[in-house]
């Protein structure tokens, strides 16, 4: 195992990914991959009803099934200190106390772990698992629901609702999304290994301290007693940011049974245990002067939630960041619902607001009569955060709306919708402007040096897919020179220096901190090192010591150039190994700091068939310093193709009489296939932001995704003069709605 | 049987019946359509999400316990030929060319008896046994289809609406055949899917179409019948107005040949 595998022979190339051989060779471990001795098997049995209690459990003849070692539910399992009593229970935030209740709160809860020798004999006897129910009465009617729930203020108000009332162009609607699912290709797994009261986890997540911590919590334990691994993850688009109940269930599983488990999700059970987008409800109305300038907003949102969790997914955030007006509402509620719980989903709050403000200003503009690019430039807010008044560090959003217009042929947009056809097929342009706030956590990194001067640069972080660990190799290549061959990443496991959890586009921006700081660290310890050898290294300050291949040398007329064979002989060491960690500091409190993208594409509609095919779509992003063009692009263009499926496809079936998912598999659920997208168009600003970090870099995750929806929906407008405002856009609704 | 793959690229259906191989493409993916054989696509069962789901109700899976799509989520389910019972529809894309083309299924029974089921009687409506899909005799074995060679061969389509542009079942599906004289109708022949219980063959509109002009005119006035009376369920009246433009696309379609 490892990051990156110490027998490979080739070498990286010069542009790839780090890890890219070991994904693609099958090397690469992924959490349920890992071989461990004497491994045993777990399965779910999970509930068959909504809403109630368990009567009874039947579990003899699963007991009785050939292989099966044990059965674990709310009768019987090993303590869980977090969960000792109510209060712990809500104190632990750890949500569904699994096989602490007998309280079913969503179909599909996890109600019973069987664990046997093979995976068959658990998944047989899983299916002789009997549960008696007391059946409660059940709601998982969003739009039903949310009616009665009760807004209440979501951050403060700015100026007040009274002095835009009656402004000559305004545009007052309703947005619905429905619920969408994270879906990452590789389905969650946790592998755990209980060695006294040490425990081993192979886990599916995007932050490996988050679980040890959480973990540690709920069974009083030193975090260090914990030991996670996730270094090959199949993305995660935020469903790892938390932990699930399925980690717990896998924990409690080997504790029981005294052997390592192992338990996979089924794609069916992805649906309903590690979180998703939560279907949500907008209400905006916007007030502008005749000249465009927008004079205020009242935005109120919704979203749906779990009983036993009340998630609320930030809708209204993006509406306090990209427009400078003085009059701002926010309100929001969230709906309980007999589901599981939501969470974050790429581009959490902001993707979903996103669509209401800007489908809002599309509409605005054409009461105008006034280009929607125009309407933009006309109401960025490009100095300052609009909210805190801080001045943006960087924010070359303006910028980025002129390239993309430029690169999808603007000016080819006819500015009165349902006018440009082509047989069956309507022609339009749309576009749409996204922003995100760029944050930065503490991180630490390692390096570890031989006295060949291989390089191996270590963190806990994961990577998800981002590309962080070739990040972070391109970042120590460009600061020292050291050649990529030489240079091997280690991530993903609790092991090494600590990290933020790769998530809300920050790893990246908190990442590349802590390699920046590491570097320092290892010149001064280098420099310690030669100064036996050579005194003009006493007191040499990190900024004047120079690494290469080789050796170290000062930035000095007469170098002093030592090999690193006579630095390790000399002090008689193996390796060297040192750590730093770097943080945000006070540049967080004298700026505000975003990324942002402009979106445009360019769609036709079929008027007989309803069907919408996206045939250019164009982002520009800023983004700050670009560190690897190639997974940025990357970044940006999987996010475009999420934004295609939220507009076009993206739907969680719900049926409201049964209160239940229907559909929950990969044949049921539609995201975009390769050909519902066309090849992305990608630019990149690539002005470093000076303030947020080291590198320059601010995060590309989720940006690439909001406003892609919006961008969509704003073309069918200026295809056929139909305004969507309930995602997604499927061909149904082509014919449902007037 | 041969794969589904083997029927889009054998030179003899490319010829005769191209139809078939148009419609078997749409389906499924190049690995699945690698594996699946000819027999095994007639008699594939429904995608209702609700026969899946073994803590729900259904009919089909489970005879009188109830039909959970009919007031339920219903939105990929049939548009004629349903009953209370049962409103699933039939997923196949291959077996809605077959009807439009006459197939016949040659069938050898339990005990060795030669049967001959023309297409349109292979599959059936729910009726009182919704369990039950086809008339395939029990333990009986297809041995082989036999596609008429008719004057089907240059002009056909087949348009598959559905909600990602693939790898994903039909909302609808229009199968179309013509045999044109100049711009004269002979003959057509029009078939849909994801509509019914069975692939739906529309005989008032063929027989419409019968000696007329082949234009935008006749063929709007063609899906016109096809979809008049039509009662949809609670979520799935969209499904009218699309096939009336997926039966007009497909006959405009099968202009070029």
């Amino acid at each position: 195992m490892g990051f990156f595998d110490e027998t490979e022979k080739y070498p990286i190339p010069v542009d790839g990914r780090v890890e890219a051989l070991a994904k693609v060779t099958g090397k690469g471990k992924y959490a349920a991959e890992y071989e461990v001795e004497n491994v045993c098997y777990a399965v779910l049995v999970t509930s068959e009803i909504p809403s109630g209690k368990i009567k009874s459990l039947q579990l003899d003849l699963a007991k009785q099934a050939e292989g099966v070692l044990d059965i674990i539910s709310h009768l019987k399992k090993p303590a869980v200190p977090g969960f000792a009593d109510e209060t712990k229970i809500k104190e632990s935030k750890f949500g569904l106390p699994v096989f602490h209740t007998d309280t079913i709160y969503f179909k599909g809860q996890p109600i019973a772990l069987v664990i046997a020798n093979t995976f068959e004999e658990a998944v047989y006897a899983a299916s002789l698992v009997k549960a008696d129910y007391e059946k409660a009465p059940f709601e998982v009617d969003f739009n039903k629901a949310r009616i009665n729930t009760e807004l209440k203020p979501a951050g403060k108000e700015r100026g007040s609702l009274e002095t835009w009332k009656n402004l000559p162009f305004s545009v007052e609607q309703e947005y619905n999304i429905a619920e969408e699912v994270h879906n990452p290709m590789e389905m969650h797994a946790t592998i755990a290994q209980w060695d006294g009261n040490k425990l081993k986890l192979y886990d599916k997540n995007q932050g490996v301290n988050n679980v040890q911590k959480t973990i540690s919590g709920l069974f009083n334990l030193p975090a260090d007693n914990i030991q996670v691994f996730s270094e090959f993850v199949g993305g995660g688009f935020g469903s790892g940011l938390k932990v699930w109940p399925h980690v717990l269930a896998a924990v409690l599983g080997a504790k029981q049974v005294n052997r390592p488990v192992k338990l996979m999700l089924t794609r069916p059970q992805m649906f309903h245990s590690v979180g998703y987008r939560p279907a949500s409800w907008q209400k905006i109305k916007l007030g502008a002067d005749s000249t465009g300038k927008i004079q205020g907003i009242h935005h109120q949102t919704k979203n749906g939630c779990a009983i036993y969790d009340p998630f609320s997914d930030g809708i209204t955030r993006v509406t306090r960041l990209i427009y400078k007006f003085d009059n701002l509402k926010t309100e929001n509620a969230v709906v309980p619902l007999n589901l599981s719980a939501p969470t974050w989903m790429r581009g959490p709050g902001d993707c979903t607001g996103d669509f209401a403000v800007e489908s809002a200003m599309d509409e605005l503009s054409y009461q105008l009569k006034m280009d929607p690019v125009e309407l933009r430039y006309k109401n960025l807010a490009l100095d300052k955060n609009p909210d805190t008044g801080l001045p943006w560090s960087t924010n070359y959003l303006k910028e980025a709306i002129q390239k993309g217009a430029e690169m999808i042929g603007w000016n080819q947009r006819k500015s009165v919708p349902n006018s440009q056809t082509e047989g069956d097929w309507k022609i339009g342009y749309g576009m749409a402007v996204g922003m995100w706030n760029a944050g930065r956590n503490k991180a630490s990194a390692g390096i570890v040096m031989d006295k060949e001067g291989n390089i191996i640069l270590q963190t806990a972080m994961t990577d998800i897919g981002t590309g962080t660990g070739t990040g972070m190799l391109n970042i120590l290549h460009d600061a020292t020179g050291i050649s990529k061959s030489k240079i091997k990443i280690q991530l993903g496991n609790s092991d090494l220096p600590p990290a933020g959890s790769q998530g809300g586009s920050t790893g990246m921006s908190s990442i590349s901190g802590a390699v920046v700081a590491v570097i320092d660290v290892l010149k001064l310890k280098l420099s310690e090192y030669v100064t036996k050898l050579d005194s003009a290294y006493k007191n040499a300050i990190a900024k004047d010591i120079i690494l290469s291949d080789t050796g170290v040398s000062l930035k000095t007329t007469d170098q002093h150039f030592v090999p690193y064979q006579k630095i390790w002989e000399a002090n008689n060491l193996t390796l060297i190994d040192v750590e730093a960690s770097s943080g945000p500091g006070d540049e967080r409190s004298k700026y505000a700091f975003c990324s942002s993208a402009a979106h445009f594409c360019k769609v036709k509609v079929n008027s007989k068939t309803g069907k919408i095919v996206v045939e250019k779509m164009v982002a520009v992003v800023d983004g700050g310093k670009v560190i690897n063009p190639k997974p940025a692009t990357n970044q940006i263009t999987g996010a475009a193709v999420g934004g295609i499926g939220m507009a076009l496809m993206e739907k969680q079936l719900i049926d409201e009489r049964l209160g239940s998912l229907v559909g929950n598999d990969l044949a049921g659920y539609h995201f975009p296939v390769n050909a519902d997208a066309p090849i992305i168009e990608v630019a990149f600003i690539n002005k470093p932001d000076p303030n947020i970090n080291p590198s320059g870099a601010k995060g590309l995750g989720e940006v690439g995704i909001i406003g892609v929806a919006p961008a969509i929906a704003n073309a069918v407008f200026n295809a056929t003069g139909k305004r969507f405002r309930d995602l997604p856009i499927t061909p149904e609704k082509f014919f449902t709605q007037s | 049987m041969v794969r589904n793959t083997a029927l889009t690229t054998d030179k003899n259906i490319l010829q005769n019946t191209p139809l078939i191989a148009k419609a078997v493409l749409a389906g499924a993916s190049p690995q699945i359509r690698n594996m699946a054989s000819t027999a095994g696509n007639l008699l594939q069962r429904t995608r209702c999400v609700y026969f899946y789901d073994i803590t729900m109700p259904c009919n089909k899976r489970n005879p009188g316990s109830g039909c959970s799509a009919l007031k339920g989520e219903n939105s990929m389910s049939a548009l004629v030929g349903y009953n209370e019972q049962c409103v699933a529809v039939h997923p196949s894309d291959l077996c809605v060319a077959l009807a439009a083309l006459d197939a016949e299924v040659f069938v050898t029974s339990e005990n060795k008896k030669k049967i001959k089921i023309p297409f349109k009687d292979f599959h059936k409506l729910p009726e009182n046994t919704p369990s039950l899909d086809n008339t395939l005799p029990q333990n009986a074995l297809i041995t082989h289809i036999e596609i008429p060679m008719e004057a089907f061969s240059k002009n056909f389509a087949y348009v598959k609406l559905r909600e990602r542009t693939s790898y994903a079942f039909a909302l609808v599906s229009v199968a179309s055949a013509l045999h044109l004289e100049g711009d004269k109708i002979i003959e057509a022949r029009l078939a849909s899917g994801g509509v019914a219980h069975k692939p739906w063959r529309w005989y008032e509109a063929e027989n419409y179409l019968k000696g007329k002009k082949a234009s935008a005119e006749t063929f709007a006035k063609a899906a016109s019948i096809a979809t008049e009376n039509i009662k949809p369920l609670s979520k799935n009246g969209y499904k009218i107005p699309m096939l009336k433009g997926a039966i007009e696309t497909a006959l405009q379609n099968s202009l070029k040949s």
